[in-house]
């Protein structure tokens, strides 16, 4: 058996300034596999991010990408295997066109300039930005700067994409674009994000972390249906998993009931339902399978 | 100018720029006619010249400050006006400024005209160094980052300062400067990063091919010959002598 996509081992990492941002992160991620990192503000995500494209060096353990140890001078070859979509897409686009900033990761990679140009078209035509080509990215709206962003590292081919906060600040409609696209992907990805029910639209495998360190990790849906678990570690249950009387529950937090004050899956045990509930249950979501 | 292969337009610049400096420094008349380059070159590029001559104007005291000194140090006579004696320092300030403004004038509308990637890209094919273009690459990248950095602070600032003195202060305005100089460094930190995760070695590469036609020969050719002529021709004397009869 092959070595996993990505393998990390007892990886401890600490800020300059003290601050303990991962402790004893343990995990491999398969070939082809697709794994949800979750967790409240400050748990470490994207710290892990940063980690696996060589930005940081781990203090403790080991960071391995596609067999090759991440460190100072495997860096390039980790990089061209594992792409990493930036939080901000404002960073990740800086070329004066769309063409030049897509092209600009083949071309380091001494991609004939020939192929480039089919590489490009074929991947802006992928995430459906193939018309605006030869516009300045600033200028794009926030959902195509976004797909501009994924477009300009998947132009790479890199085995294994990592995206850090894809749908963040995105309308509903930009956003099922963006999972569509992280849907249709090869390859290994690791999708770090707080949007749940965008994680459990693209991953199979969730891993929770808080406090730098691992405390869930496991099928996306038992991970993400755990309430208890995610109201623990500061995150909300999807709303797609959660049953009708949540649903009651949730609508009536919303609305200020006094009766919703019992935590979730507190009147669900008792057999009753909030006062509040003429939302009546969600309609079952449809799900993009990856 | 915009159709141009940008190593014609860089050529183009740079003999212009070359032959501007090598004017005698009491020839202020004589670069008159090397207005027409800057001037002509504008208007095929589409830059209006009110646009032009307002970014003079942030150069203009840098060409005043060159200069100043000159009326001082060289104080002898050099030519008289009626019933005035101009002094040989006042020449060469005048000239010095002259060929500050053309020089500047011509790359002005060389960054209007070509995007400064392909400027870049240009100097590389010209065989300038590495570190002199990704200097000027990284530069251009730095100051967008920077101006889009401090239009929001000012945004921000306008909304919750209104137009009062206080927030328009020194004390407010030297806070904004530190804070907007340590978030454009962690922006450009942050956009370095995504340079090097998609493999950047120091060398901004473009894609497709640069094409030289025979349009950027004659534009080149056309500059240089236009830039000798009027530097080795009495171009000033002939005008002069046509127009006086």
């Amino acid at each position: 058996m092959g070595s996993p996509a990505i393998r990390l081992s007892g990886v401890s990492f600490s800020y300059p300034d003290g601050v303990e941002a991962l402790r004893d992160v343990g995990f491999d991620v398969a070939e082809g596999e697709s794994v949800g990192i979750v967790g409240p503000n400050g748990a470490g995500k994207s710290t892990l991010t940063l980690l696996l494209a060589g930005f940081l060096p781990p203090r403790d353990g080991i960071v391995e990408v596609a067999g090759i140890r991440v460190g100072r001078s495997t860096v390039r070859e980790v990089r061209r295997r594992l792409g990493l979509v930036f939080e901000d897409p404002e960073d990740q686009l800086f070329m004066g066109t769309l063409y030049d900033d897509v092209a600009f990761g083949p071309m380091n990679m001494g991609v004939a300039p020939d192929r480039v140009d089919e590489i490009v078209r074929g991947t802006l035509a992928m995430v459906g930005l193939d018309t605006l080509a030869d516009r300045f990215p600033g200028h794009l709206s926030s959902g195509q700067k976004r797909a501009a962003a994924i477009a300009a590292v998947i132009a790479m081919r890199p085995a294994i994409v990592v995206f850090d906060e894809p749908t963040a600040g995105l309308d509903p409609r930009s956003r099922r674009r963006v999972i569509e696209i992280i849907g249709a992907l090869g390859g290994s990805r690791i999708v770090v994000s707080h949007d749940l029910e965008a994680v459990l639209d693209c991953c199979r495998r969730v891993i929770l972390l808080d406090g730098g360190r691992i405390v869930a990790d496991g099928p996306a849906e038992d991970v993400l249906s755990d309430g208890a678990l995610l109201d623990a570690h500061g995150l909300e249950k999807p709303h797609s998993l959660m049953s009708a009387s949540e649903h009651r529950h949730v609508h009536a937090m919303r609305l200020g009931c006094a009766d919703a004050g019992a935590p979730h899956g507190g009147r669900e045990a008792a057999g009753d339902a909030c006062a509040c509930s003429e939302a009546g249950p969600m309609p079952a979501r449809r799900r993009a399978t990856p | 100018m915009r159709a141009l292969d940008p190593r014609a337009a860089v050529l183009a610049a740079g003999a212009y720029v070359v032959c501007v400096a090598s004017f005698p420094k009491y020839s202020v008349a004589a670069l008159a006619p090397m207005a027409a380059v800057p001037i002509v070159a504008a208007a095929l590029s589409g830059m209006p010249l009110r646009l032009l001559f307002r970014r003079l104007a942030l150069g203009a005291p840098f060409a005043v400050l060159v200069g100043i000194a000159n009326p001082f140090l060289d104080a002898r006579p050099y030519a008289v006006a009626p019933g005035v004696e101009i002094a040989a320092g006042w020449i060469s300030f005048a000239t010095i400024a002259a060929k500050f403004l053309l020089s500047v004038s011509v790359l002005v509308v060389l960054v209007h005209a070509v995007p400064v990637q392909g400027i870049c890209r240009a100097l590389r094919a010209l065989r300038a160094p590495l570190v002199l273009v990704a200097q000027i690459d990284l530069l251009h990248r730095y100051l967008r980052v920077l101006a889009a950095e401090g239009a929001a602070m000012r945004r921000a600032r306008e909304l919750r300062g209104g137009g009062s003195r206080r927030a328009r202060g020194g004390s407010v305005a030297a806070a904004m400067l530190a804070v907007l100089l340590r978030r454009t460094l962690q922006r450009g930190e942050r956009v370095h990063r995504a340079m090097l995760a998609r493999g950047f070695d120091g060398e901004i590469r473009l894609a497709g091919r640069m094409r030289w036609r025979p349009v950027d020969t004659a534009a080149t050719v056309g500059v240089a010959a236009f830039c000798a002529a009027a530097r080795f021709l009495p171009v000033v004397e002939w005008v002069g002598g046509t127009a006086l009869g």
